[in-house]
């Protein structure tokens, strides 16, 4: 019998996975789906891991992994602790969900073994227990590492605009000097625990290095231009995977080192940057005349009501950042499953191709729309309880933020509107194919789950609150 | 005073003429100066950390390894382009001139009193004036080519800073692995971006300002008719019709 550490594992399948898909990457289908299973078993299988009862024996396999095991290399040490058991799990299911939707419309050769190594960065990011300096103070480093990796797959060899993720990387790259500085005045506190000059400078640098690394208006760039130009499950998973990792680096910080929220007004830069966020994300929807660009806006909108949910008092906002966070990701896949195969077959999300596409794809054109309106928190959609729970608590403390966010979402809807004219407007495109039945059920799949959750958000109480326990909450 | 002296290095002109480097990559906006510009910054700074605040000298060689190595991996992106990666642009120097008189004349009025850990105030002004340039820069272009020169003007001064403050190999590492990851990403990104220049389009929620390029129309009352009004429109137009024979 053979035991393994569950980071070798984990780290170990996924890179092995990773250089098997990219040497048979032809087979694009084939190597999507069984990504896609790999990734989905191993995100349950962790899902429902119990910590309690570390050693677990892998299935009919003479090999047993050790949940708590611990491995040690180039001065970091990894383990799954329970608080990052549901950020492990739904990273995995992320991209397992990304790869399904890549099985059907490809995304890129390099799209699986690239994503896959994407994959592993960010599970070490989360592992992480012991590094160099206090992982949470090295994370933003790791973060510049992934989004420059990210941008191989964002572009995807595509001879277009570059601007987009080339955005990705200045976030993480502005906000990685201030932690770094901020480990230094960390380093000095125990030397002097009555000078509080150390406590404060450390505080704000990482206070300030928190809001630039969550990437709000006007360092939002990439979030639009990379929906205008990346292949859109691309563009889902990796805004998911940074945004998820940048929650729980945020999470992570305000435990272990409390000052930085007693020490700076951290929580009031979240609400202004959040209001501001999905204020523009609004605004520029409604005045977005490219499916992609308005599908990036109404994600800004939403990521800005996020972090607005961050900045409630209480024990009120983590339980609602994450129910947000987890129906965002169910719009975004929904509007990227949609998006995709309009792009497959007319080949560009630009306007002009797209006219009367409603009349030929309907239920991918369906799917992309309930999409954007998710994300907006339209009635009947999936983010339209999330929206509306966190506008009522926005409210609670000052009606005049709420009304900015729900005008805002107006902008979204309206810019959703046009694009539903045009849509379902005279077909010009005379040359395109109706819509196959494998790309129409998995479209009505993607709806059926979406209504579901709009229509039963009780279906999501178990998993969040599975998190919120995790995270102490 | 000469350059393997303390004094040379820690020296307010020294400092001065590293920081009016960063000030003549913006301004000369030409990859062939901004790698040299960039190499003498990183080099200044390292000798400045190692005879004033004790950094080992082994770091001055390993980041300017790693800088040459990321000039190496750019310069080899624009050998296999076709057009020149400082092409058409939205600013020109002059406006540059501008944005960085208003930096230094900012950070003067201002009178920012910036102490980063362990350097003195002069030294870390230099840094702080290195960063703002860099984040000039990407704040000036949406290309990659000089998006890069902006983001190795952040990464420089932390290099040099961090073995100082930080003195941890592992830390230090992995600061000069992302630095060559993030350029290797941004070479890619120069290849593909040559490559759609001429088509790009600009998207219409963004604030550009297009410059229409194509011929004029004239109307025909403004054609001259007679001799004096040619005359007329020809030194009406001065200095421009001797520019254009220079």
């Amino acid at each position: 019998m053979i035991t393994l550490d569950l980071p070798t594992f984990l780290i170990g399948s996924l890179l092995l996975l990773a250089v098997l898909t990219y040497l048979v990457r032809r087979w694009e289908r084939g190597v999507a789906l069984l990504a896609a299973a790999v990734t989905g078993g191993l995100g349950l299988w962790i899902w429902r891991a119990n910590l309690d009862e570390p050693l677990r024996q892998l299935g009919f396999l003479p090999v047993t992994v050790d949940l708590k095991g611990v491995i040690q290399q180039f001065g970091l040490v990894l383990q799954l602790q329970a608080s990052i058991q549901p950020v492990v799990a739904l990273s995995l299911l992320l991209a397992a969900g990304a790869f399904l939707l890549a099985a059907r419309v490809s995304q890129g050769r390099s799209f699986v073994p690239f994503s896959l190594g994407l994959l592993v960065g960010y599970l070490v990011l989360s592992l992480t227990v012991v590094a160099p300096l206090p992982p949470v103070l090295m994370a933003p480093l790791f973060l510049v590492a992934l989004s420059a990796g990210g941008i191989f797959i964002l572009q995807a060899g595509r001879l277009t605009a570059t601007a987009g993720p080339l955005r990705t990387l200045i976030p993480p790259v502005l906000a990685f000097p201030l932690f770094l500085l901020a480990a230094w005045y960390i380093e000095q506190i125990p030397l002097n625990p009555q000078d509080f000059g150390p406590i404060l400078a450390g505080g704000r640098l990482m206070a300030l290095g928190l809001l630039l690394v969550l990437a709000p208006v006007p360092l939002h760039g990439a979030q639009p231009a990379t929906a205008q130009t990346a292949p859109p499950v691309v563009t889902a998973l990796l805004t998911l995977l940074y945004q998820l990792a940048v929650l729980d680096l945020l999470h992570r910080t305000v435990n272990a080192y409390p000052f930085v929220v007693d020490a700076t007004p951290l929580y009031l830069w979240l609400l202004g940057a959040g209001v501001i966020t999905a204020a523009w994300g609004g605004v520029a929807a409604a005045g977005a005349t490219h499916p992609g660009r308005l599908w990036g806006y109404a994600a800004l909108h939403d990521w800005g009501l996020i972090l607005m949910a961050l900045a409630l008092p209480g024990n009120r906002g983590w339980p609602l950042v994450i129910f947000l966070f987890t129906l965002r990701a169910v719009s975004l896949l929904t509007g990227a499953a949609g998006l995709s195969q309009m792009e497959e077959e007319a080949g560009t999300i630009a306007l002009p191709g797209l006219q009367g596409v409603g009349s030929r794809l309907p239920w991918n054109t369906a799917a992309f729309l309930l999409g954007v309106l998710g994300l907006a928190g339209f009635p009947l959609s999936a983010g339209f309880t999330g929206h509306w729970a966190a506008l009522q608590s926005v409210a609670e403390n000052d009606w005049r933020l709420a009304a900015v966010a729900l005008i805002a979402s107006a902008g979204v809807v309206f810019g959703a509107v046009r694009l539903v004219r045009v849509f379902f407007g005279p077909l010009v495109n005379r040359s395109l194919p109706a819509e196959q039945p494998v790309s129409a059920w998995t479209a009505i799949l993607a709806l059926i789950i979406t209504a579901s959750l709009a229509v039963s958000p009780q279906l999501l109480e178990g998993p969040v609150n599975r998190i919120l326990i995790a995270f102490g909450r | 005073m000469g350059v393997g002296d303390v004094q040379f290095w820690t020296s307010p002109l020294t400092l001065f003429a590293l920081g009016g480097l960063a000030a003549v990559i913006i301004l000369a906006w030409d990859w062939r100066v901004s790698l040299p510009a960039l190499l003498l910054i990183q080099v200044g700074l390292d000798q400045l950390m190692v005879a004033r605040y004790g950094m080992a000298p082994a770091w001055a060689v390993i980041h300017i390894f790693i800088l040459g190595l990321s000039g190496i991996i750019l310069g080899l992106s624009m050998l296999q382009i076709e057009t020149e990666g400082g092409a058409p642009h939205l600013t020109n120097w002059f406006f540059r001139a501008v944005l960085l008189a208003l930096l230094g004349i900012g950070l003067g009025f201002l009178d920012v009193r910036v102490r980063l850990p362990l350097l003195e105030e002069s030294a870390s002004l230099l840094v702080v004036w290195l960063l703002l340039c860099g984040v000039l820069i990407l704040a000036l272009t949406d290309r990659p080519l000089h998006a890069t020169f902006g983001l190795l003007l952040w990464f420089i001064p932390v290099q040099s800073l961090a073995p100082v403050i930080l003195p941890l190999p592992p830390v230090v590492a992995i600061l000069g692995s992302a630095q060559l990851l993030v350029v290797l990403a941004c070479s890619y990104l120069v290849v593909a971006e040559d490559s759609v220049r001429a088509a790009q389009v600009q998207p219409i929620t963004e604030v550009v300002f297009p410059v229409d390029e194509s011929p004029r129309p004239v109307r025909p009352s403004a054609q001259p008719t007679l001799v004096w009004q040619a005359v007329w429109a020809r030194f009406s137009r001065w200095p421009l019709p001797f520019k254009r024979r220079a």
